[in-house]
């Protein structure tokens, strides 16, 4: 479960480091104020989950396993800090399965956006971009007669 | 009564022997021994008439109950007259015919109907949505506009849901909009005085410059910074021309409460720094009143004062007496057509029109506000533009539906419409692809918050009445399905930085206003296009008629995601449109799934993100201090319409101010002026912060500031700002929530201490206090009782003394109050009880000091209950 960074993600990272450390600075002097842009979601369909760290641990698992025995699969998307919790769901699941439900998983690497909002007059917004790792987890149930049986 | 003795002492008796028989003791002796019956009824003769004028007058209901017994009562008296006594049925039919109220049919008629609108908004403006509004809403009048409040058919959390998971429009078309012409550094110079780079970034802020973002900042009088507040305002620079780079436009929006205040603001300062006069441009219409009430429409009446004054005027376009169009419709155009008469009279006529009619009756109306101060003009466009507030991650889709961008390339050579006027430079068109271009890359995205803060798009779209919603329902179209190659290549154009071309917008200027309102074709005519079309439900297709509107879109961030907020929440767009279009649009947006709200919505919406809301979280502006002396007076009069018995004893619960927030009663007295500002200095804050918050986990062992050094700082701002309030977000340890006028208070160590120990243990109590004028009621009850029996002087009140004990208690004296919630409730976003509030600056030192491991903890007292509980607090 490497996360797959790309050579030209790579190089900009150690430029994009300095810069952000010039930027850190900046923060630090109170010259700007950081606001984190949302991340980019891709349009939502029915099974999809996006976790967070802040929603409580059962609802989530109730949810995606409403949507699992409906939809009989269920893809769970986790970023950054909500990986571990994106994990611990999607494996929930497969024990809770009893041995009908699988598990698929993928690693990617989201860019994130975040601005810097000037406190003083002179200074020119700017914008920073970083990565950071997601995990997407796939968990479907392997008997396909089951399917058959609940869409008649 | 005297009136009366002297008339008897004169008349009443009027035998000349009396005098001398008083001296007998016998009684009947002194009675006259004739009446002589006219004087007597001379004298009486005032009295009589009094007494017949007051049993004449008597109200209708009054002169039923009192002129017939209730065994003579009938049932539906009122119903059928005739089920009255004859004698009273005379005076009750003529006093019921009198006002006799049209029929409906009567009053409905458009003619009638709009006569009506017209009435009724006499003494305050109307929004263009207002009657849709008024059909579905709660309304309130305030700032001189009837605004929406809230809707009837949704509750506060269906309205938070809406901002959450949906999309909410609100209507905000009252925010008042000044706009300022002139050179940059002239406008720079004027407006300098009012804002301070102390409270963040000003009017002249570099990144605001360029007009690809919209700014906000608090504006204060001149040069009176931190004191003396006007209110906050946002603010929008055009974006530099490429022929005139020195000329700017600026547009400063502001709340109506704060406009006048702002607008004087603005020419005296201007006209300081310009050394010039203000020279006052606006145009007054003057017309008598009669013609209001003969059923001339407003616009009818403009019309013919401005053929009065003989300025050379075309001849107006719209005609308002050939059309069958809705009413609804007219009293919009009403208000659109009297903004752009006065500009073109103002324009040719120049100076102020002759003033042949001078009499008193006159219905007098600004027009067109504007005021020249040397090179700068200050000129009001209020109520000429439309803005819509829009909220929650679906407001991206809704836009996306109702905003189809409008084709400007058309062959033919006919310049008769502004568009092809405009797009006819070539940087212009570009511009306007480059916007299609943007706006496209705007629609992949699930959410405004994906986008850069504040960022203004300018676009050209469609007339949004000639197509049609599509049906909702529950399975999305196979076609809606979104290829990925698409959307990779948009989100780069996203993330660039936004161009100039991009913000500006054909709205900016004022000629082109007029013509997209009065080209727009009403909603009759458009209705009676889609009933002759062929296929109904499909769109129009009206070529070059068709309108295209000028529009601006401006993004709004949300909150700023921290620790106790998941962030960006309340997210969205505002739509700002020329004036007349609001209605098309509104209801577009309706069909296209947005939910409509109220200035409830959007003060709850505050509450929610804990930020501040104008004018009620702004309590050292003057619109703060008459919004809270409003409220004062509506929860007073809400306690004293209440029994005793069944209304809080706020003596017992020791509030001394259960209606209103005693701001000044948190000072000391020793300085002696009562003025106070509210604490807006960004590096101050800061520090503030970094002092207070208390870092849960120390991570490498960083402890977030040393209290000695704490200390230091914070009697570096006590020194600079020394009567100030604090803004404070307040969220609850565990139960409870803070409510309006609330106290924040100090805990003792005890109670933090108990507090550690005992988990379950949520705030101390007070106890309660003895209410005085209870007691004296209470004795003075007693003694009545005794007086019956006759016990009163066996029983010596002797009461003092043990009332003094009581008053000794050790549990309540020592908790200071620092300062007072200012709105709370149970907040749906955090989950538990969260308010917002102001303490004081000397306050927040004395609870620093106090405990110091424990720096942002404060007790609450709501005003109806004994009990605090411990809350934290956050800056």
């Amino acid at each position: 479960m490497s996360a797959s960074f790309d050579g030209t993600s790579k190089i900009s990272s150690v430029e994009s480091s300095e810069k952000s450390k010039k930027y850190k600075e900046f923060i630090d002097k109170e010259e700007y104020e950081l606001r984190k842009r949302l991340p980019r979601k891709l349009p939502k369909r029915k099974t999809d989950v996006y976790v967070t760290r802040k929603t409580n641990f059962t609802s989530q698992l109730e949810r995606a396993q409403k949507i699992l025995d409906s939809e009989n699969e269920v893809y769970i998307h986790g970023l950054g800090a909500a990986i571990n919790q994106a994990i611990n769901l999607g494996l929930q699941l497969q024990t809770n399965g009893h041995g009908s439900v699988e598990i698929a998983t993928h690693t990617s690497t989201v860019e994130l956006v975040d601005d810097l909002e000037p406190q003083t007059d002179e200074l020119e917004p700017e914008t920073q971009s970083r990565n950071n790792s997601a995990i997407h987890i796939k968990v479907y149930k392997i008997n396909p007669i089951k399917v058959e049986l609940k869409d008649s | 009564m005297d009136q009366f003795n002297r008339k008897r002492k004169h008349g009443g008796f009027i035998n000349n022997q009396t005098k001398k028989q008083k001296v007998s003791d016998n009684i009947l002796s002194q009675a006259p021994q004739a009446i002589d019956v006219i004087e007597y009824a001379k004298c009486r003769a005032a009295e009589l008439q009094l007494l017949d004028a007051a049993t004449q007058k008597r109200k209708v209901s009054q002169a039923v109950n009192g002129l017939m017994s209730i065994s003579m009562r009938r049932r539906a008296m009122s119903h059928n007259v005739k089920r009255m006594p004859r004698r009273i049925r005379e005076m009750v039919t003529i006093k019921a015919n009198k006002h006799k109220r049209p029929s409906r049919k009567h009053r409905r008629r458009p003619k009638n109907l709009l006569q009506e609108y017209i009435r009724r908004q006499k003494t305050k403006v109307w929004l263009e949505t207002h009657i849709w509004h008024a059909k579905r809403f709660k309304m309130t009048e305030k700032w001189g506009y009837k605004i929406p409040y809230q809707p009837t058919n949704k509750s506060a959390r269906a309205s938070y849901r809406a901002t959450q998971h949906h999309c909410q429009m609100i209507d905000v078309s009252y925010l008042c909009c000044i706009e300022i012409l002139g050179k940059e550094e002239n406008i720079l110079n004027g407006i300098s005085s009012l804002c301070n780079c102390q409270a963040g970034p000003t009017i002249g802020a570099k990144m605001c410059l360029e007009g690809t973002r919209e700014g906000e900042c608090v504006l204060f009088k001149q040069g009176s910074y931190p004191v003396g507040a006007i209110g906050p305002v946002t603010f929008l620079w055009r974006p530099k021309s490429e022929s005139e780079p020195f000329e700017r436009q600026l547009w400063i929006w502001c709340h109506p409460s704060c406009y006048e205040e702002l607008w004087k603001e603005l020419e005296s300062s201007f006209s300081q720094s310009e050394n010039c006069e203000v020279q006052d441009m606006s145009v007054q219409l003057k017309c008598p009143i009669e013609g209001m009430e003969k059923g001339k429409t407003l616009s009818e009446i403009t019309d013919s004062s401005v053929v009065n004054n003989n300025t050379k005027e075309e001849n107006v376009s719209v005609d308002l007496k050939g059309r069958g169009d809705s009413v609804e419709n007219e009293s919009e155009k009403k208000k659109e057509i009297d903004g752009p008469k006065g500009k073109r009279k103002q324009k040719k006529g120049k100076k102020q029109t002759s003033k042949k009619e001078e009499s008193e009756e006159q219905f007098v109306k600004v027009v067109n506000r504007k005021s020249q101060i040397g090179k700068v003009s200050i000129s009001s466009l209020k109520d000429r533009l439309v803005r819509h507030r829009f909220i929650g991650p679906e407001s991206q889709q809704v836009l996306a539906r109702t905003l189809n961008v409008a084709n400007i390339m058309f062959n033919s050579n006919e310049t008769s419409y502004w568009w092809k006027e405009y797009y006819q430079e070539k940087k212009l068109s570009l511009g306007f692809n480059q916007q299609r271009e943007f706006w496209d890359g705007v629609i992949q995205c699930q959410s405004a918050a994906e986008l850069s803060p504040h960022v203004v798009i300018g676009l050209t779209v469609r007339d949004p009445r000639v197509f049609r919603a599509k049906i909702r329902n529950e399975f999305p179209d196979p076609d809606e399905e979104i290829n990925e190659s698409f959307l990779s290549e948009n989100v780069e154009a996203i993330k660039l930085k936004i161009s100039q071309d991009v913000s500006n917008s054909a709205l900016w200027d004022e000629e082109i206003r007029k013509a997209v309102t009065s080209t727009k074709k009403t909603d009759f005519e458009i209705n009676q296009l889609k009933s002759e079309h062929l296929v109904p439900g499909t769109e129009l297709i009206l070529g070059e008629d068709e309108s295209r509107i000028p529009v601006l879109i401006i993004q709004n961030p949300g909150t700023n995601p921290s620790e106790q907020n998941h962030g960006h929440y309340g997210s969205g767009w505002d739509l700002i449109m020329p004036a007349g279009w609001s209605m098309a649009f509104w209801v577009a947006n309706i069909y296209h799934g947005a939910r409509a709200g109220g200035l409830r919505e959007l003060q709850c919406l505050a509450n929610e993100q804990q930020s501040q809301h104008f004018p009620e979280d702004y309590p050292d502006t003057s619109a703060g201090k008459i919004e809270e002396v409003r409220i004062k007076n509506e929860k007073e009069a809400e306690h004293s319409r209440r029994p005793p018995a069944k209304r809080p004893n706020f003596n017992k619960l020791s509030m001394e101010n259960p209606f209103s927030w005693a701001w000044d009663k948190l000072f000391s007295k020793e300085n002696g002026s009562s003025d106070f500002h509210v604490l807006r200095d960004k590096k101050d804050l800061s520090t503030l912060r970094k002092i207070m918050n208390v870092a849960k986990k120390n991570k490498k062992g960083f402890e977030s500031g040393s209290t000695e050094e704490g200390n230091a700082s914070i009697q570096d701002i006590m020194s600079r700002h020394q009567q100030s309030l604090v803004f404070v977000k307040i969220s609850m340890n565990s139960k409870g929530c803070p409510e309006e006028m609330g106290t924040i208070s100090i805990p003792t160590l005890e109670d933090v201490e108990k507090m550690k120990t005992d988990r379950h243990f949520t705030g101390p109590l007070r106890h309660q206090q003895p209410d005085p004028e209870l007691e004296k009621k209470k004795e003075k009850r007693k003694a009545q009782k005794l007086l019956k029996k006759g016990l009163l002087k066996l029983l010596p009140p002797q009461k003092t003394s043990v009332e003094g004990e009581e008053e000794k208690d050790p549990d309540d004296s020592d908790r200071d109050i620092i300062g007072f919630v200012k709105h709370g409730g149970f907040s749906l976003n955090n989950g538990q009880g969260a308010g917002k509030g102001f303490c004081s600056m000397a306050g927040l030192q004395k609870l620093l000091e106090s405990i110091p491991s424990e720096r942002n903890l404060v007790l609450i007292r709501n005003p109806r209950t004994l009990q605090y509980r411990f809350a934290r607090l956050s800056f």
